[in-house]
């Protein structure tokens, strides 16, 4: 499987100039679940901010982070893929659109079973971000998410692998993402020990949130390993984050090669 | 590459625990529906729920998993599978509740008193269907849950196929399961597509789809696998092809562009014309426009002669679980002969020009599809076939 472009958006920023900027500390959050502030390597809202995303009105913060890193692969690799259907979409995520998911609940507890918006629905399901994928970027091939605790991203690799072995496709955008928001923070400060001072080490944690995405083909080559977690410390601990890590030794590789 | 055969089925849903069970409340007519009974709320919309699921015994399990190792546990034993050793396996499952932390009670505690008990989240974190379903096995292996709305379950199938004919497993376990969760009757309530009566897909007085629970799944092997263990198994997966129309976020191609993509995919997988199909047995929704787009492709894709039903009718729609719980039947039809009528089936929608089965059918082909359209937009298609064919 040969990688033909990499998009990644995640706390350090976006693409070759989130690889190439020293670290920097995560945010640190009011919660209303404890007293002190709580670190998290929280996406500006600016990052997200891009023309790209102008037919989005609609769409989740979630979906946006998703859509940018996938748009971004496919600007990186130069290589169209509108309106084929050739290419499919697979998407790995542990916990999906749960800020969303999260705040359709909300519409029930304050507005009754009867009262909730149809749009924060719609929106709240796992395959939300890919289906705006696929309608952005015209791409009519298999567009799937894949969900798991366990090493989601490297499943969706090998199942991108085989589409791609027995001609499904041409082209594979593989990516992985994850979203931080209150009650995962929550949860996270209930089931890992967190670095309270933001700085990650083996024994002390900082949730972070972000996306990468990358166009594979047929031909030799493959992904960077990206389990090492070389690169955690720029975008914090997630689920799917070795899909970061590979993406940011990619695009590492080639900011050292323009220098 | 490969030949994949079917070597065991386990289905549970309102039209019964087990497929014996199951076909023989299809075959009477039986609709088990209701209003909703596993939970509180003010929506009174009628559901397809299982009403003989064990007592729990773990707190914080999800009923979703529940449901799906009931059906498991009945496709193993119709496999005959009580040991892997030596076997490389996978689980692909699809499902749309287990993959979120949709318990209402605990997001509640946390709102009101910035902190709530861990039993649901360890329910949630230990659920992932394909992880925990490896778990039970005592087995590592792939494992991969499809989160892509209605068209997970089948899906999941089509992973499950390719990672038997990429050489990756030796036998897959593979299908859908849901359970009625007051998130997503909340969801279709709003977005205006659930029925306030029992639902009645391709009917000209269709009003909408019914919310319904359960578990299907089929026991996927390769023949290197199936002859070791010295199967002559009945049934193949021969064809899956999955197509997305990029058109909108929750409703279909007007004409239906990626269905007739899938379906034309699987049948060239499977390497037979349209007119080797025996039956389809349809997503068929009952709302009116997946209704419309689906039974509009089928007519153009197959002529009129082509016998349609949709089990939903007698399901309920168990969103990801509805492509595993429809394999199931599908398989289990082409074994067994005959489908059941299309349950609900009143009159014919003249938009539409489809009359589904209205008796007990019988079918004589070698091979049969089964369809599936989802909410994103991506749409599904498996043909499954006798394996004499």
């Amino acid at each position: 499987m040969k990688i033909l472009g990499t998009g990644l958006v995640c706390a350090q920023g976006r693409g070759m100039a989130a690889v190439s900027a020293d670290w920097n500390p995560p945010a640190f959050l009011d919660v209303p679940f404890q007293t002190g502030p709580f670190p998290v390597y929280a996406i500006a809202d600016e990052t997200l901010k891009d023309p790209v995303l102008k037919s989005m009105r609609r769409a989740d913060r979630f979906s946006k982070m998703v859509t940018l890193a996938a748009c971004d692969a496919v600007s990186d690799s130069g290589i169209s893929v509108e309106d084929s259907e050739r290419v499919g979409i697979l998407f790995a995520t542990a916990f999906g659109p749960h800020v969303t998911t999260f705040k359709f609940q909300d519409d029930i507890i304050d507005y009754g079973d009867a009262g909730v918006s149809p749009t924060i629905f719609s929106n709240s399901v796992h395959n939300a971000a890919v289906s705006y994928i696929s309608r952005m970027l015209k791409i009519k091939g298999p567009t799937w998410t894949v969900t798991g605790f366990d090493h989601p991203f490297e499943e969706a690799v090998k199942l991108a692998e085989a589409w791609l072995a027995e001609d499904r496709v041409d082209y594979v955008l593989l990516g992985a993402g994850d979203e931080c928001g209150t009650v995962m923070e929550y949860i996270c400060s209930q089931k890992l020990p967190i670095a309270a001072d933001g700085k990650i080490t083996a024994d002390a944690f900082v949730p972070g949130e972000g996306a990468a995405f990358f166009l594979a083909g047929k031909g030799a080559g493959k992904l960077p390993d990206g389990t090492a977690g070389k690169w955690t410390a720029n975008f914090g601990n997630m689920l799917t984050g070795t899909a970061l890590g590979c993406a940011a030794e990619l695009l590492n590789v080639l900011r050292e090669g323009n220098k | 590459m490969q030949e994949v055969y079917i070597t065991g089925m386990g289905v549970v849903s309102a039209a019964g625990v087990g497929v014996a069970q199951s076909l023989a409340s299809m075959a009477a007519g039986g609709r088990n529906v209701g209003p909703v009974s596993v939970f509180d709320s003010p929506i009174k919309l009628p559901v397809f729920e299982v009403k003989s699921l064990p007592p729990r015994t773990e707190p914080g399990k999800m009923r979703t998993l529940e449901l799906l190792e009931m059906a498991v546990d009945e496709a193993l034993e119709n496999a005959g599978l009580s040991s892997f050793d030596g076997l490389r396996v996978g689980v692909a499952m699809g499902t749309t509740v287990a993959c979120q932390l949709n318990d209402l009670g605990f997001y509640s505690t946390f709102r009101e008193k910035k902190s709530a008990p861990m039993d649901s989240v360890d329910g949630f974190l230990s659920g992932n269907l394909a992880e925990a379903v490896l778990k039970k096995l005592g087995t590592d292996g792939r494992k991969m849950v499809v989160a892509n709305a209605c068209s997970s379950g089948t899906d999941s199938i089509g992973a499950a196929l390719s990672w038997l004919k990429a050489g990756l497993c030796d036998i897959a376990i593979a299908g859908g399961a849901d359970e009625m969760n007051r998130i997503p009757l909340c969801g279709f309530n709003a977005l205006g597509v659930a029925s306030d009566e029992p639902c009645k897909p391709f009917s000209g007085n269709r009003k909408g789809l019914n919310l319904g629970e359960g578990a299907g799944v089929l026991i996927m092997e390769t023949a290197e696998s199936a002859a070791k263990r010295g199967l002559n198994p009945k049934l193949k997966v021969c064809g899956y092809g999955s197509f997305a129309d990029a058109y909108h976020l929750t409703a279909p191609h007007p004409e239906g562009e990626g269905l007739v993509r899938a379906i034309e995919a699987a049948l060239k997988q499977a390497g037979i014309s349209k007119d080797e199909i025996a039956f389809v047995n349809a997503h068929g929704t009952s709302t009116p426009d997946n209704d419309k787009v689906e039974g509009r492709a089928l007519l153009r894709l197959f002529g009129g002669q082509i016998k349609v039903l949709s089990t939903k009718g007698y399901t309920g729609h168990t969103l990801g679980g509805a492509g595993g719980i429809e394999a199931v039947f599908t398989a289990a039809a082409l074994a067994e002969g005959w489908v059941p009528k299309s349950g609900g089936f009143e009159t014919v929608d003249d938009e539409i020009g489809l009359t589904p089965t209205t008796e007990k059918t019988a079918i004589t082909g070698n091979y049969a599809l089964s369809t599936s359209l989802a909410f994103g937009g991506n749409n599904a298609a498996l043909i499954i076939g006798r394996n004499e064919a």
